[in-house]
């Protein structure tokens, strides 16, 4: 038998054990609503993590691949390699002899402004024999790989080394590097030793 | 009990609920896992093979003898498997690793009219087609580092087994508007690709052979820098008799201008040499390679002795094809091109000029 008091209640339960309980219950909620937000959102963090690495993947395999596809004949003087006024690439590189036909160009570019339309994306056409290789709106292909949120990115060609670099800033420090080769590289002059 | 149906009703739900969750997360998680997995092995798999073809181009460059490529070469006997153990799932990387000379054979973006019709290579041409229209072919639509720029000219097989597209343009044995052509492309100087075919007439007249110095003298001449042309027009010999297709050699040792001595016996000689393993250095070619004494008439006309035949026989490999293949799928293909020295005192340098991932 219980005592009657202030501090009871006519159903068996005090006062104080009702706070009690309703703090424990508060205090059990928060912790579960609390572990609740952090695992969505670190589960949310890993996803779009995972998004990140995937499209960081797919742009390094698709740039290295039509770089390959650049194959300039040893023979040639130089393969082009500049940005081309009026052609819709500005800071780009255009190449020619794209899968190793004179008149067929490679363009890339990094275009677009991390907004809240869509982040920026590396361009990549090709002409396949559409003019002068400056000319490259007309035939010309072309897709968008679409850089993670928060990414941003610029081409150099270091013809000294043969090699095209795709720099890629996430939002943080946090910096990729991306190179590649092209298919071919012609002979140029300064090969000799006259 | 109405209100214990309601709450084993609402318990279920939720549970389905959970369940479709846990089971649709573990699944989008096991997806991309298998892509990532895929993507980053795809990408391990090329990067290996790279650097197979990176590693084995960097023999050449500790090549003692530069100027002599035989059986013996150390890019030739390192092993061709890339020795790497495979893993119990079978994605190891013993990649198989393959080189070969791609120069060693005739070129069709310098091949001379008179080594087709009358070395007899015109029986390999396209029906209905003759040597004059592939020289002017080759000066309305100029050269090519691809075999099938070729294909309305000459029979498919004779063009993969014996011709070539890649070697550099020997100035005394290349088709003199080829080397127009050329020319003009390397300097861009105008009119410079014409004044450098005419003056080589008077070595064409003579039987004259110009080294890399008189090369160098009618290129400066004609209004080019030699570093721009050198060394894609040479004074070296295009083909190395030690890897170059037997029928190649038969079609230019039996050329009759050349003078070659019996050619029959000297072809079994270099086939001898061949099997032997041992290979024929620059000091053997020429004696095994002997030519006719100089017509006396020739001699009095101040005609020097025809030694074409070792303009275009060598033993220097120009280019050579590192293929690095992938067992399970997939290769990769690389071209590296060895670089003549322009002095005497100079040196040879090698340079990776092509790569692509292989055709399967």
């Amino acid at each position: 038998m219980r005592e009657k008091g202030l501090l009871t209640d006519q159903g068996g339960y005090t006062f104080v054990e009702v706070i009690l309980g309703i703090l424990l219950l508060t205090v059990v909620s928060a912790v579960l609503a609390g572990s609740f937000s952090a695992g969505y959102e670190g589960v949310f963090a890993a996803v779009g993590r995972y998004r990140e690495n995937i499209q960081l993947l797919h742009i390094d395999r698709a740039f290295k691949a039509e770089l390959l596809r650049v194959r300039p004949p040893y023979f040639e003087r130089e393969v082009l390699s500049e940005e081309k006024e009026g052609s819709g690439f500005p800071g780009g590189l255009v190449f020619g002899w794209y899968d190793g036909v004179e008149d067929s160009v490679l363009a890339m570019t990094v275009v677009g402004e991390d907004t809240d339309e869509g982040n920026p994306s590396l361009l990549v056409a090709e002409s396949i024999a559409a003019g002068a290789p400056g000319e490259i709106e007309r035939g010309v292909s072309s897709r968008a790989l679409r850089l993670p949120e928060g990414w941003s990115g610029d081409l150099r060609y270091d013809e000294e080394e043969g090699l095209v670099y795709l720099r890629l800033r996430g939002s943080g420090d946090e910096e990729r590097v991306i190179s590649s080769t092209l298919g071919g590289r012609p002979l140029g002059p300064a090969m000799g030793d006259w | 009990m109405a209100g214990n149906g309601s709450a084993s009703a609402a318990v279920f739900i939720v549970l389905v609920f959970f369940s479709l969750l846990v089971f649709s997360t573990v699944g989008v998680v096991a997806l991309s896992w298998n892509t990532v997995s895929d993507l980053s092995r795809e990408r391990q798999t090329e990067g290996r093979m790279r650097e197979l073809l990176m590693e084995r181009t960097e023999l050449f460059r500790k090549d003692e003898s530069p100027d002599w490529h035989g059986p013996e070469d150390i890019f030739l006997t390192a092993p061709t498997e890339s020795g790497d153990e495979r893993t119990d799932e079978g994605h190891g990387d013993a990649y198989r690793i393959t080189v070969r000379d791609i120069s060693s054979g005739f070129n069709m973006n310098w091949l001379r009219k008179n080594i087709v019709d009358r070395g007899g290579l015109h029986r390999y041409l396209i029906q209905g087609r003759n040597a004059d229209e592939l020289q002017q072919y080759r000066i309305d639509r100029g050269f090519s580092h691809n075999i099938d720029h070729y294909a309305d000219y000459f029979d498919p097989d004779f063009l993969k087994k014996y011709a070539t597209c890649y070697g550099y343009w020997n100035v005394n044995v290349a088709d003199e508007f080829s080397l127009e052509k050329i020319f003009d492309l390397r300097t861009a100087v105008a009119g410079g690709g014409d004044r450098f075919r005419n003056s080589l007439h008077e070595e064409i007249q003579s039987g004259a052979m110009l080294d890399a110095e008189a090369l160098k003298e009618k290129i400066t001449r004609a209004g080019g820098r030699f570093g721009d042309v050198w060394p894609i027009i040479t004074t070296e010999a295009a083909i190395n008799v030690n890897y170059a297709p037997e029928f190649v050699l038969e079609t230019l040792l039996a050329y009759e201008d050349f003078g070659v001595v019996d050619p029959g016996r000297t072809m079994a000689a270099i086939r001898s040499m061949r099997d032997n393993g041992d290979g024929i250095s620059p000091e053997e070619i020429e004696e095994i390679i002997r030519l006719k004494d100089p017509d006396p008439e020739d001699v009095e006309a101040g005609r020097e002795q025809d030694r074409r035949i070792f303009e275009y026989l060598g033993c220097t490999t120009w280019f050579w094809e590192v293929s690095v293949e992938n067992p399970e799928g997939g290769g990769l293909r690389g071209v590296v091109a060895i670089i003549p020295p322009a002095t005497p005192d100079g040196e040879y340098k090698t340079r990776l000029i092509e790569i692509r991932e292989s055709e399967q």
